[in-house]
């Protein structure tokens, strides 16, 4: 019963948080709500007993990568839009997209037999642990694990390139 | 993970505070008197007997004074700037271990809030949120020298805290744990980490102080270029927020520094508590005397030193500790 109550307060702290990143005209004050997403999300692992999961959540994404947003938007500061927005008169579209949508989600919850989507399901062994996922990481799934880090640190040496090569074009050192 | 009544861990969490809350304001006396005696002058000693009712003198002018908010201010921000820099650092109390279990009037009751089997996480986590109340605070008073005191703690923070989180990861292998009371109970078992993380120590030592903003890395709220940076539109009761938070992060680096490298509350004859205090009371002084004696650092320099000595400096040390440990050093 504790959990469920937990579970509906997170929830719909998620959604709150979501929808105010999307119709919060400020965008740093938008940036702000997707803090309170970003934790509630954290608390979500939680309650599925993955701790260490919740924390990097909340280091690597609540905390190093929306102070980055921030970073740019306070150095960018608060610009208003000035043009007018020319797909206003396609406003219409995007509403008729979203029914269309949450309709197709709708039709296809209520259509599919999900495993123990009507009844409690049984708790599996530990996964969410340090020492599970260390163990997941490092032994079962290693080649896929190694190679994710070498992506990222492709992206991270490229970006580096393009940065430099945008500096150097513009005469810098 | 909690096998206790709940009143004993309200009575605990209400303890742990108020003792924490008092020993920031004397910290703060510490501090002034310190200094004051490091550069030939007094410090603090009219209000009670050598200024010990300072700080109840300062609570009650922070008290009086009128709760301003600027007109140029974001004002749900610059309200929640402060709560959340405050909170942050309260929370981080709750996994620091201030001694083993001990019986009560038939209680049983662990001197610690919680032991998570990711304690360490968890204050890294309230770091980086701790780091909002800062960047939220500078961006909300609409004034330039807060919002440059903003972006220069929002980059000192990505800079310092991938230091910060590998200097202690040679720990963690030696402890082979995440657990702040599994870590000081393996150092009590063999040796404090110091010993065998001498470089592990002093990196997060630096990057404990950039962490918490305090001088010589002070850039966010250097008081002779930025006025006083992100917490120069505060005043009254949420300036003393800011203060509060600050010297609570003071607190809390330091009883990790102690936890992690100095065997924490483990100790012979006297009671872990007292250990504690104790470790943490010289590192703190140590705090001070540095911030007494070093310059502020220039801004670029600053980044320079946490990118290209701090973070290689300390990804070399957890590859000699990984490669030590995984040759099958004797840790425990």
């Amino acid at each position: 019963m504790g959990e469920q109550i937990a579970f509906g307060l997170t929830a719909a702290g998620i959604v709150g948080c979501a929808l105010l990143v999307v119709l919060l005209k400020n965008a740093f004050q938008a940036a702000v709500a997707l803090i309170g997403t970003l934790v509630s999300v954290a608390i979500l692992f939680v309650l599925q007993h993955a701790p260490f999961v919740a924390f990097v959540q909340i280091i690597v994404y609540a905390g190093a990568i929306v102070t980055l947003f921030l970073f740019v938007l306070a150095y960018l500061g608060e610009r208003a839009l000035s043009d007018p927005d020319r797909l206003e008169h396609f406003e219409v579209f995007s509403w008729i997209t979203i029914l269309v949508i949450t309709a197709m989600g709708a039709i296809v919850m209520f259509t599919t037999a999900l495993p123990n989507f009507h009844t409690v399901p049984e708790t599996t062994e530990d996964i969410g642990s340090p020492t599970a996922l260390g163990f997941a990481f490092l032994r079962e799934h290693l080649l896929p694990f190694e190679a994710t880090s070498l992506v990222l640190l492709v992206g991270a040496v490229g970006a580096v390139v393009l940065a430099k090569r945008a500096v150097m074009a513009e005469g810098g050192r | 993970m909690i096998q206790e009544a709940f009143l004993v861990i309200l009575i605990k969490a209400v303890v742990v505070v108020f003792i924490v809350v008092t020993t920031f304001a004397y910290l703060m006396l510490l501090e002034r008197k310190l200094m004051g005696r490091m550069q030939l002058r007094y410090g603090p000693n009219r209000t009670g007997p050598f200024g010990l009712l300072q700080p109840a003198a300062d609570l009650v002018k922070m008290l009086l004074k009128e709760d301003f908010t600027p007109a140029g201010a974001n004002k749900v921000l610059f309200q929640l700037a402060p709560v959340m820099a405050v909170f942050a650092a309260v929370g981080s109390l709750s996994v620091i271990p201030f001694g083993d279990s001990v019986t009560l009037w038939g209680h049983h009751v662990n001197l610690y809030g919680t032991d998570l089997n990711v304690g360490l996480l968890l204050v890294f986590a309230l770091s980086g949120i701790g780091f909002y109340g800062l960047i939220l605070g500078g961006y909300a008073s609409g004034n330039k020298y807060a919002l440059l005191g903003a972006a220069r703690s929002a980059a000192q923070l990505v800079s310092y805290e991938v230091a910060m989180g590998l200097s202690v990861v040679g720990v963690l292998m030696l402890a082979q744990s995440l657990s702040l009371v599994d870590i000081v109970h393996a150092q009590a078992d063999t040796v404090w980490y110091i010993l065998l993380q001498p470089v592990g120590f002093i990196l997060f030592m630096l990057a404990g102080l950039a962490e918490t903003n305090r001088p010589p890395f002070d850039l966010p709220e250097a008081e002779g270029e930025l006025v006083a940076g992100y917490h120069t539109e505060y005043g009254g009761t949420k300036f003393a927020g800011f203060a509060m938070a600050e010297y609570l992060n003071m607190i809390v680096v330091t009883s990790i520094a102690a936890t992690l490298f100095l065997g924490g509350f483990s100790g012979p004859w006297l009671p872990g508590p007292i250990w504690l205090a104790i470790k943490v009371f010289i590192l703190i002084v140590g705090l001070i005397w540095i911030r007494a004696t070093m310059p502020r650092l220039r801004y670029d320099r600053l980044m320079k030193f946490g990118w290209k000595i701090l973070l290689p400096l300390a990804t070399l040390n957890l590859l000699i500790t990984a490669l030590v440990v995984g040759l099958g050093f004797p840790n425990k």
